[in-house]
């Protein structure tokens, strides 16, 4: 784009040297008369008496100046009019490549719209075979995935289902054998305790046959519990 | 002169814990004393008793087994052995086979001629009993034997039958 719009300068600036050529001059030309009458100027201020010298100067720079100006005139007229024809024809040319150009353009408009389409196409075919694949490859994979999902979660449920049980069974078992023996040191306490009543309870009967015996048996009764007491002795090998 | 065993054995008949044959020997011996260095020593032995129960008055016991001796068991003794016999008797006494027989009363003589009797019959011949009173023992009798204490009261029968008792107490209290 930029390469084009410098060739498009340089051309126009090719086709236009003519009249630039003639604006040159007539700036150098103005120029050089502002130089002379410059000149004029100091030489009347400082040299008064060759007043005569100067106006002849000034003549002849005023015929210098007037044959420029014709000269330019002419010049102007012959750049103007060979600008004119080199503007037509440059504006022809101009046309024709404008014509040219949007040829090209157009050509290249079409040939990119139909690469465009092309492109479209095929992006739109990739793209539909992309989101078919895609479609496909997500509905398999979500299937693949909540198969997989419904295999874990059952064999999560398995799992759950075992390690309750096997916590059930290990929390029974332990609970049995807390009670097992929560229940052994509360039975031997139970029997410690029985043993201890019964022990005074026996104590506490010897106590009172003891005093009963003492007192109501009749010195036979007692001689008879001494002959029982001497043969359950002999009994026992002790005599 | 009859010898030792003659003279324990006579009063083994009358005497069967080892206090009654202490008991027999030392009234024997107070009798004897009398009887012996009295000035009327030729005065059979029968005759100077009524003197000596009248003078000494000892018990009952004593009084009948000394009456029950006869009089060649008096003869044996003389003033001159009469000491010696004696001790030699006490220990004659002692060297017979003996057990220690806890009761809790007091029997008297009768009971404790049939207990003493009973041994004899069921142990030995000659066995003495040594009879001591402890009222702890409440009913029947414990035993000390070479040493050993063996406890035949009614406490012994009563454990024996503890169960027994236990499960009758055990019955009523449930029931009630």
């Amino acid at each position: 784009m930029l390469s084009t719009s410098l060739q498009s300068f340089d051309t126009l600036l090719r086709s236009n040297l003519s009249l630039v050529l003639l604006l040159l001059l007539a700036i150098l030309s103005v120029l050089l008369g502002i130089a002379i009458r410059s000149l004029v100027l100091l030489h009347r201020t400082v040299y008064p008496l060759h007043e005569e010298g100067l106006k002849r100067a000034e003549e002849e720079a005023r015929a210098i100046i007037m044959s420029a100006r014709s000269r330019a005139q002419s010049l102007g007229v012959k750049a103007e009019q060979d600008g004119a024809a080199l503007l037509a024809s440059r504006e022809k040319e101009a046309t024709q490549f404008a014509a040219r150009h949007e040829q090209t353009l157009k050509e290249l408009v079409e040939h990119h719209a139909k690469l465009l389409e092309h492109y479209s196409t095929l992006a739109h075919d990739a793209y539909r075979e992309f989101d078919a694949s895609v479609k496909k490859a997500s509905s398999a994979g979500q299937v693949a995935v909540k198969q997989e999902i419904e295999r874990l979660l059952v064999d999560l449920r398995e799992e759950h289902k075992d390690l309750r049980k096997h916590f059930v069974q290990q929390f029974k078992e332990r609970l049995s054998q807390e009670l097992l023996a929560v229940r052994e040191v509360t039975d031997a306490y139970r029997e410690a305790q029985l043993r201890m009543i019964d022990r005074r309870i026996v104590a506490l009967v010897e106590r009172v046959a003891a005093l009963t015996l003492q007192k109501e048996l009749s010195v036979s009764e007692h001689a008879d519990m001494v002959y029982k007491s001497l043969e359950e002795a002999k009994k026992e090998g002790v005599i | 002169m009859q010898n030792i065993e003659h003279l324990r054995d006579a009063i083994l008949a009358h005497a069967y814990t080892t206090q009654q044959c202490r008991h027999v020997v030392e009234v024997l011996q107070t009798f004897l004393e009398l009887y012996l260095f009295s000035q009327a020593p030729h005065t059979p032995a029968k005759k100077r008793l009524e003197v000596f129960f009248e003078r000494h008055a000892p018990d009952q016991y004593a009084t009948d087994v000394l009456k029950a001796l006869d009089e060649e068991f008096y003869q044996s003794f003389t003033a001159q052995n009469a000491y010696e016999t004696l001790e030699r008797l006490g220990k004659a006494f002692d060297e017979l086979p003996s057990i220690v027989l806890y009761v809790p009363i007091a029997f008297p003589v009768a009971h404790t001629k049939d207990i003493g009797m009973w041994l004899r019959k069921n142990t030995q011949q000659r066995m003495l009993v040594k009879m001591i009173v402890e009222p702890d023992i409440a009913a029947g009798g414990a035993i000390v034997k070479d040493g050993v204490y063996y406890d035949f009261s009614f406490r012994y029968f009563l454990r024996a039958r503890e169960a027994e008792l236990l499960a009758t107490i055990h019955e009523h209290a449930y029931a009630s």
